[in-house]
């Protein structure tokens, strides 16, 4: 059935190996063939260095990647991060995940380090190791475009930009021009290998194993989809809509977080960007969504044009260090593009070394709303120059630098620069940053039950605690999390897009294991996908324990547990973790070490 | 032929591909975009449709040796049986990948006997029935 390249670049060694059955009885797709492959290959990971051709960098699809199952685009990339030093993976959409699956294979696995540039061109069973040395510090929209030039415009292509080549510690990898799988630094572990891309190309048939059934379940779901509230905005005006959102509810982090609300809205709205810069939407791999957007900046200053700002980009370029106007933070999020970033990081870094310029704590002077040093740190981490040399090495180590107490108000989580939304005015958010599994991520659990204006008897049904309706409060949060990280898991190694189950609840786990099940022919239902999903959950967790995790690393910022926030409709708040992390190791069924129990472990089948 | 036609919108396509996959299952009962009778392609800022317009003045019957490409009910019908594979309706055709040779086949949208897939799963407008007369494709 399915199948696995395995490529070697220090012995150029190329084989396919059949994708074993129990992987995908066991692990789904995706992030969970991550995580179990990533286990497997690296069974001491304690030793191995991110960097090292020891590491391995595992680009996994999912049993509805190139379906037309909703929102299907996505796929994994899964390593040791070197930002870390724990699982890394990243998550992106774009095309590129199906391609893999055209050309007949749900794996890619990268070892070893090539002793030049090179990338892998792949078409179907033909696989080929080429020298890249014409790629060499090309920026990431240039080397797809000579790429699909060279291979015709049915080749998708996945790549590092200068900042994987210069092994930044926020490199992400680009696919399909304007899509990233930006976090973990995952374009680092890339550019250590000296692969500068992957060009791939498919024309094999997929197979599903109940056709009219899945088509069924597809339309189902599609409806579900378009007729829930959020559509017709998300759909228009993407994730920029959460801008709005995060604003209103005094959670727009601002000025490295110092306070939740942004004076700038006017110009930052979903509204003002959509009409002022953006030409149309675009639409990932079957996703009748289509919350991308393709913006045009026509200052002559900040000329540029291509895949516009998502929310976290807003805030992480705009709202944290302060800028007044999008001109800028549009430019800049281009560069990340280009240059191959993570926005987030590269946003938080910038906002924290401002904050530490404001308290005097270094020698740079840094003011809010300086776009030009915005733009201008940007290029310097890319590039690795001055200070950006080190801002490249990521914010815990920035931090423990400059020290002065620094450390406290570094937005940072396991060493990974925190996203967006201020978890103060979200308590339940606040506990999925501090004990995700990939580091300071809010995609491993996006509970975002908590903001919907449930009803507490909705509370009550779903998470047994009415409390869980309530933003602010902490009561019931730990048991909502588990669900949403079991969840998540599950849809990110099925390679569906979490914006159909986490911004409207339209689909849930019996849906996805009833598409599952009839694109496989795997006896999925709602249980076991959900065990499933725990799974996946506990082997990051053994990962990440055999990788030096303490039970101390499952924590947040001093800011977001001390720290109110000092204005605005969420005054006062604070992210109560204490009370949270119990709860939630019990629920769990881990322990205070950190690791879950044998019979957790026993219950789950992992050995 | 169907008393509808399909029309065409391009700029309402926001290049989602669904109707490649739905066109090569309902065909052929595997999913594969190489042997949909529709093309999207993403261009720098636009997705680029490929299929064929149903013209009234059709060049491909007009180039084809064999009859395969013939008319019925005034619109351009293609018979399997008789194609020779010689690509001659490709070149006449005005319409770049509208028709398209994959593993020794012709590919032509037949509009799936008058209720494309294509039409019924396309999120946005870019591709709806018109009556057949107004079809005005962009």
């Amino acid at each position: 059935m399915g199948r696995i390249l395995r490529v070697n670049l220090t012995t150029g060694e190329i084989t396919k190996e059949p994708l074993p059955r129990e992987l995908m009885e066991n692990y789904i797709g995706g992030r969970g063939f991550g995580i179990k492959l990533l286990t497997d290959l690296l069974p001491d990971p304690a030793g191995v260095d991110p960097l090292g051709p020891e590491n391995v960098l595992i680009f996994s699809t999912g049993p509805l990647n190139g379906t037309m199952s909703p929102s299907s685009g996505r796929y994994t990339v899964t390593t040791k991060s070197p930002l870390t030093g724990l699982l890394g993976d990243a998550n992106s959409g774009g095309a590129f995940g199906a391609e893999i699956k055209f050309a007949g294979y749900d794996v890619i696995i990268v070892e070893g380090q090539a002793s030049g540039l090179v990338y892998l061109n792949i078409r179907d069973d033909q696989v080929e190791i080429l020298p890249a040395a014409d790629l060499s510090g090309k920026g990431t929209m240039d080397t797809t475009d000579i790429l699909v030039e060279k291979y015709g415009r049915d080749t998708k292509v996945a790549c590092i930009g200068p900042a994987g080549e210069n092994m930044v510690f926020c490199a992400a990898i680009a696919n399909d021009k304007f899509h990233y799988l930006a976090r973990c630094a995952v374009g680092a572990v890339m550019g250590s290998k000296h692969l500068k891309a992957i060009a791939i190309n498919g024309t094999r048939d997929l197979k599903l194993a109940d056709p009219d059934e899945f088509l069924k379940k597809t339309a189902d779901c599609y409806r579900k989809i378009t007729e829930d509230k959020t559509y017709p905005d998300f759909s228009y005006y993407g994730t920029a809509v959460i801008t709005d959102i995060a604003a209103e509810s005094g959670g727009l982090s601002t000025r490295n977080g110092q306070t939740g609300v942004f004076d700038h809205m006017d110009k930052y709205s979903s509204h003002a960007y959509r009409e002022d810069f953006v030409t149309r939407s675009e639409s990932c791999f079957s996703c009748i969504i289509h919350c991308s957007n393709y913006a045009v900046v026509e200052d002559k200053k900040y000329k540029c044009a291509g895949k516009g700002p998502e929310f976290e980009t807003f805030v992480a370029l705009g709202s944290r260090p302060d800028l007044p106007n999008l001109p800028p933070v549009i430019y800049a999020n281009y560069l990340c593009n280009d240059y191959g970033m993570d926005t987030i990081s590269v946003g938080g870094i910038i906002s924290f070394l401002f904050e530490c310029s404001e308290k005097g704590m270094i020698p740079e002077k840094y003011e809010w709303g300086d776009a030009d040093a915005v733009i201008e740190l940007v290029r310097k981490m890319a590039f690795r120059e001055g200070i950006g040399d080190e801002m490249a090495k990521g914010m815990k180590y920035l931090a423990e630098k400059i020290g002065q107490g620094s450390m406290d108000f570094a937005l940072q989580t396991k060493g990974m620069e925190l996203p967006a939304y201020d978890p103060r005015t979200g308590k339940g958010f606040g506990l999925g940053l501090a004990v995700a599994s990939r580091g300071g991520d809010h995609l491993r659990a996006l509970p975002n039950f908590e903001l919907l204006s449930y009803t507490p008897e909705e509370g009550v049904k779903w998470f047994g605690d009415p409390h869980t309706v309530d933003p602010y409060a902490w009561q019931g949060k730990a048991d909502m999390v588990l669900w949403h990280e079991n969840f998540a898991a599950v849809v990110n190694s099925a390679e569906m897009c979490m914006y159909c189950m986490f911004a409207t609840y339209a689909i849930l786990p019996e849906d996805m294991a009833d598409l599952i099940r009839h694109a496989t022919g795997i006896d999925w239902d709602e249980k076991k996908i959900m065990k499933a999903g725990e799974r996946i959950l506990n082997l990051e967790r053994l990962f990440n324990v055999a990788c030096g995790l303490t039970p101390a690393d499952d924590s947040l910022p001093k800011r977001f547990l001390e720290e109110g926030l000092p204005e605005g409709p969420a005054e006062g708040q604070i992210v109560e973790l204490d009370k949270m992390l119990p709860r939630y190791y019990e629920v769990r069924g881990w322990q205070e070490d950190g690791r879950p129990t044998k019979e957790k472990l026993e219950e789950l089948g992992i050995e | 032929m169907p008393s509808d036609l399909r029309k065409i919108k391009a700029k309402e396509c926001v290049g989602c591909r669904i109707c490649e996959l739905v066109c090569s299952l309902k065909h052929y009962g595997v999913i594969n975009p190489h042997r949909s009778r529709i093309r999207v392609y993403r261009l720098e800022d636009r997705d680029k449709i490929e299929t064929c317009r149903f013209c009234d003045d059709p060049k491909c019957v007009e180039a084809c040796p064999t009859g395969a490409m013939h008319i019925e009910d005034g619109r351009a019908v293609h018979d399997r049986e008789k194609c020779i594979l010689c690509g001659a309706c490709i070149e006449a055709c005005p319409f770049a990948g509208a028709l398209r040779i994959f593993e020794g086949e012709l590919l032509k949208c037949d509009l799936c006997g008058g209720d494309p897939e294509c039409v019924k799963y396309c999120p946005t407008d870019a591709l709806t029935l018109g009556s057949f007369k107004e079809v005005k494709n962009d």
